[in-house]
């Protein structure tokens, strides 16, 4: 075992196994069991006000959608006595197109993104967990790495290439890449769950004659269901959250995306009506939550596993 | 074949494309399709500006395609910031739109490049014989025409006639004021108002100002051979009579100011009756539209007693050009044509893309004005019978000048170096950048 | 490796009926199944950073093609006081910031990690805003938040205390920006959370029969076990606030100010690239920000030896 830390290490001479009896008397453990309610109370009063005080800024903002504008920044409690819902109808029509075109250009995206990633990056996974091949250590490393790149220094030479490709301006810079497996995150993702599959079965199939693309597909995939959903869930958020990049490579307006149409709203030509943003930002945080709420399973699973070793 | 060869092969060539790539840019204007086609065909036009300008530009934009039932015109707003952040991209791409508005600020750039039109080609299908030499002028860069003026401008000051009343203050005269009356009337508001309202937005971060600022006082920011004549001392007296207003309390503070930049026109102090005063360039109508409760009036720029004769001048507040790429600068020429001179357009425009710059398109608006309309066109004929001859556009290279300028600016404000220090590095900065773009 | 495994390995051959080492035997599957990553790899990935590092020595407009210009963006980017600010901000936004939101979302973790009631429920709340920081939609909120008539003036208002405009202030516009950052502890302290839990009860118990107060205990145990995973969110957290873009460009509306107190090396970046269109300085800027996080980087993993134990 190497030792970096001055820890105090816990003594191996006691077994985990042995549970000796609590020896301290009755009325300590029990004044003991009170304290920890008083304190478990406490806590939770904690936690309450903490969740509160998180939440506030996005409550007060679909409280202050349904509120008429104008009225917005008068109030700041959370208090509904209106349910006006003005601000939808105004905040839909008030760019250039109905945001639900938008909204629309968003989802496009998003679902080719999603298929994109599901299709290349378990392939990519499957041959990393599963192959042997030659500079395999470097192609991975080399994965690793350009999960650290900053986008930044890829956009302007990308830029360049989609212009002359005639790709700006379409969806296309934003879909195709993750049919190109560049999200390395999920790839890295996959592979870990891959290889948590036994291998067995792997070689039950392949003495039944069959080729890695049968193990792939038959073997492998059915069984990736939750790297695989936790990978859609992570992709529809960050694509749907994205922004830099819709921005770069999506010059007409009509083609905006619902992030960077949102934008739109503080930009100075003419009105601003802050009651139809908030209106359109809850419009655009809903599909997030949604997918918040049916896939918090994987979520947190996804990103404990990557988090741990 | 061995997996690294093919490895180093393909980076090879994905480098050697990049790099291709960057040879393939934009440059040469084909001058193809100098002719009408009498196929059917589509253009498209692009221009800055919601709400009522775009009304207004599709209700021409329909007008003309009835006169020329083959030519179908696309059309594509959005608003001032990410127009040159895309337009730049979509010129490269070679995407970009057949017809553009313009802005002085970067006709020079653009023209120098190679990326706008030499529209002297098209003089068959655009006349520009309406329009004053002056203004004409201005849409010119190294002798030819590149951009067709479409409006003028100029930098005066909303005042708010509602507030100065409520609070029974004299409004100065329109006919001219000083840089102390200025003051005075600021000075009052905030005392009168208790503080509820400041006096003014102050100037600082915007060469149009700056450039009628260093004509009073016998100097220029450009002169019309690209370079940068700005005396650094001028523009610390630019900078110093506004600090002093911030510091006399008469305007908002430089945090209020700091996140006001860039605020919506009905977001903006004067709209929401914070201040009583704002220098604008002269688009009065939209922020009386943006401020419907408050009656707003307009005025020259102050002026010492012994500021320069001729230090007016009308700045043309926005242009069309056509892209070099363009397939079809003929019919571009034509919508051009159609924009500029049109009796059917100067009524569907009106004045909300300034007055127009086409004395005819003037002539035949000016009765039907009101309200504010019709104070901008009596402010413009007022600036109009002052001025001087027109400063020179922006320079290749200086299209940073606004932010450079109001970069400092906030700088100074917050007290982070002085106007004088400020301004040497704000010319030093300035020629540097027009020296690089050579 | 299976048995069956190995012996495959040992009888494969390739058409000449050389035998095919076993790290190459699946050269040809390997080859198909990641024919698609190779094509993104080299196509968009280092294509493009080559080609960036190629533009960093160019004056490239766009417009024209790029000129090539030796050293001048580099001599440059060493008298540009905006870049040097840029810097400025970008460091102290990262080093304040990352260790805040660790620092949160391993107190709160803690706190939860004891099987308590409503674990899950309060999981999802304090983890909804990790999910929500990054989008515009937020960004905007924050800025109306921390205006001068936002939402925490008028909270303050109600306790009496005069608010100031807090985005429009170069002391506070960045701090803006820190305090949405340290709202967004929820994901990393998911993570800590199932780290924690695979802290074995017993050493707890343990110390705590042994007299160790819960702080000693935190401090001894759970600190340096779960630092492989602290280790790890540092490492993503300091690349991730490096390249921060969206909240800096929606709170300070473009600009990075006031007075560049928020110009992220992103944003000045962008503004150069697609702004002045200065491609070519653009993408300097851009090496030097990959130089920057490459080094931070190396120095974490460096520095870790000393503080990050490995239960192996």
């Amino acid at each position: 075992m190497t030792d970096h830390s001055t820890a105090l290490r816990p003594a191996p001479a006691t077994p985990p196994a042995d549970r000796r009896p609590d020896p301290r008397p009755e009325t300590v453990r029990v004044a003991k069991a009170r304290g920890s309610r008083a304190g478990s109370i406490a806590k939770h009063t904690v936690l309450i006000l903490l969740s509160l005080v998180m939440l506030y800024p996005v409550l007060w903002m679909v409280v202050s959608s349904l509120r008429p504008d104008g009225h917005i920044f008068d109030n700041p409690s959370l208090v509904l006595n209106t349910f006006d819902t003005e601000n939808y109808t105004t905040g839909w029509s008030a760019l250039q197109r109905p945001f639900g075109v938008y909204l629309a250009n968003s989802a496009i995206i998003v679902i080719g993104a999603i298929i994109g990633n599901l299709v290349s990056c378990s392939l990519a996974a499957y041959a990393f967990a599963r192959l042997s091949f030659r500079y395999k250590r470097l192609a991975f490393g080399a994965m690793l790495v350009t999960m650290m790149l900053p986008i930044q220094v890829l956009i302007i030479p990308q830029y360049v290439i989609y212009s002359q490709l005639g790709w700006i301006n379409t969806f296309l810079p934003l879909i195709v890449p993750k049919f190109l497996a560049t999200d390395g995150f999920f790839v890295f993702l996959m592979v870990q769950f891959i290889r948590g599959i036994p291998r067995e079965l792997d070689e039950a199939a392949r003495i039944d004659g069959a080729g890695h693309a049968r193990i792939f597909f038959q073997v492998i995939l059915p069984l990736m269901k939750p790297a695989l959903a936790t990978a859609a869930i992570f992709t529809f958020i960050w694509t749907w959250n994205d922004f830099f990049s819709q921005l770069v490579f999506v010059t007409a307006p009509d083609k905006y995306t619902a992030s960077v149409a949102l934008r739109q709203f503080i930009d100075p030509t003419g009105q601003s009506d802050f009651g139809a943003l908030f209106a359109m930002s809850v419009v655009t945080l809903v599909p997030v939550f949604l997918a918040f709420l049916f896939g918090q399973r994987f979520l947190l699973r996804g990103i404990a596993t990557t988090g741990g070793k | 074949m061995h997996l690294r060869s093919r490895v180093i092969g393909a980076v090879a060539i994905a480098t050697a494309s990049v790099l291709a790539v960057g040879g393939c840019a934009v440059g040469n204007s084909n001058g193809g399709g100098a002719e009408l086609s009498k196929d059917p065909v589509t253009i498209s036009l692009n221009w800055w500006g919601a709400g009522a300008r775009v009304t207004a530009t599709e209700e021409a934009v329909k007008a003309f395609e009835k006169e020329h039932p083959n030519i179908t015109v696309k059309t594509q707003s959005t608003d001032w910031g990410s127009y040159w952040d895309k337009l730049a991209t979509t010129v490269a791409g070679g995407s970009a739109p057949d017809v553009m508005q313009f802005d002085q600020i970067y006709v020079a750039s653009y023209a120098q490049r190679g990326a706008i039109a030499d529209l002297g080609q098209y003089s068959k299908y655009l006349d520009t014989s309406d329009l004053t030499k002056n203004v004409r002028d201005t849409g010119q860069y190294d002798g030819k025409l590149y951009a067709v003026p479409i409006g003028l401008n100029s930098i005066g000051v909303a005042v708010n006639r509602t507030v100065l009343d409520e609070y029974g203050i004299d409004m100065p005269s329109a006919k001219g004021w000083t840089w102390d009356e200025m003051n005075t009337v600021a000075k009052e508001v905030t005392e009168k108002s208790g503080g509820k309202v400041k006096g003014l937005d102050p100037f600082g971060g915007d060469t149009p100002s700056l450039t009628l600022w260093a004509r009073q006082h016998g100097g220029a920011v450009f002169d019309d051979k690209g370079k940068v004549v700005l005396k650094p001392s001028m523009l610390a007296d630019y900078w110093q009579y506004a600090l002093d207003q911030i510091d006399a309390g008469v305007t908002p503070s430089p945090s209020q100011l700091a996140e006001g930049t860039n605020a919506a026109l009905d977001q903006s102090d004067i709209a929401t009756g914070k201040v009583a005063m704002t220098f604008i360039p002269s688009n009065l109508s939209a922020y009386q539209v943006a401020a419907p409760s408050q009656k707003l009036d307009m005025l020259p720029m102050p002026a010492a007693a012994d500021a320069k004769k001729g230090w007016q001048y009308l700045k043309s507040s926005m242009y069309w050009s056509i892209s070099s790429k363009s397939k079809h600068p003929a019919e571009a020429a034509e919508l051009i044509d159609f924009l500029t001179t049109s009796p059917k357009v100067g009524k569907i425009f009106g004045a909300e893309r300034g007055m127009p710059a086409n004395p005819a398109f003037q002539k035949q608006i000016t009765p039907d004005l009101s309200g504010s309309d019709k104070i901008v066109m009596d402010y413009v004929k007022q600036v109009t019978a002052e001025s001087g001859p027109p400063a020179p556009i922006t320079p290749v290279g200086a299209q940073d000048a606004d932010t450079l300028l109001a970069q400092i600016w906030q700088n100074v404000q917050f007290g982070k170096t002085t106007p004088k220090a400020g301004a040497e590095q704000y010319v030093t900065q300035l020629k540097k950048a027009i020296q690089d773009a050579q | 490796m299976s048995a069956l495994g190995e012996l495959r390995a040992l009888r494969a051959r390739d058409a000449q009926g050389k035998r095919i080492p076993a790290s190459r035997r699946d050269d040809k599957a390997a080859a198909v199944f990641l024919a698609p990553w190779l094509i993104g790899m080299v196509g968009i990935t280092l294509g493009p950073i080559l080609a960036s590092l190629y533009l960093s020595f160019t004056n490239y407009n766009l417009l024209q093609n790029p000129t090539f210009t030796g050293l001048t963006n580099i001599q440059r980017m060493v008298e540009d006081t905006n870049l040097g600010s840029s810097l400025v901000v970008t460091l102290v936004y990262t080093v304040v910031s990352v260790p805040l939101q660790l620092a949160a979302a391993l107190l709160v973790a803690v706190l939860l990690d004891r099987g308590m009631r409503g674990l899950s429920f309060y999981r999802s709340v304090l983890y909804l805003p990790s999910l929500l920081g990054g989008s515009v939609a937020i960004a905007v909120l924050w800025r109306l938040v921390f205006g001068g008539d936002g939402l925490l003036n008028a909270l303050l208002a109600v306790f009496g205390i005069q608010g100031q405009s807090w985005i429009g202030s170069p002391n506070t516009a960045l701090g803006t920006l820190i305090i949405l950052h340290v709202w967004t502890f929820g994901a990393p302290m998911v993570i800590f959370l199932a780290g924690l839990r695979q802290i074995p009860r017993q050493y707890y118990e343990a110390a705590s029969t042994d007299g160790a107060t819960r702080w000693r205990q935190f401090r001894s145990i759970t600190l340096p076990l779960l630092s492989p995973i602290v280790f790890f969110n540092l490492v993503l957290g300091i690349i991730g606030a490096f390249q921060s873009f969206t909240q800096a460009y929606v709170i300070s509306n473009g600009t990075g100010g006031p007075t560049n107190s928020t110009l992220f090396i992103t944003l000045y970046l962008y503004q150069k690239a697609f702004g002045s269109l200065q491609m070519g300085y653009a993408s300097a800027i851009a090496w030097l920000l990959l130089l920057i996080v490459g080094a931070a980087t190396a120095l974490n993993f460096w520095a870790s030896k000393y503080w990050v134990f490995y239960d192996d």
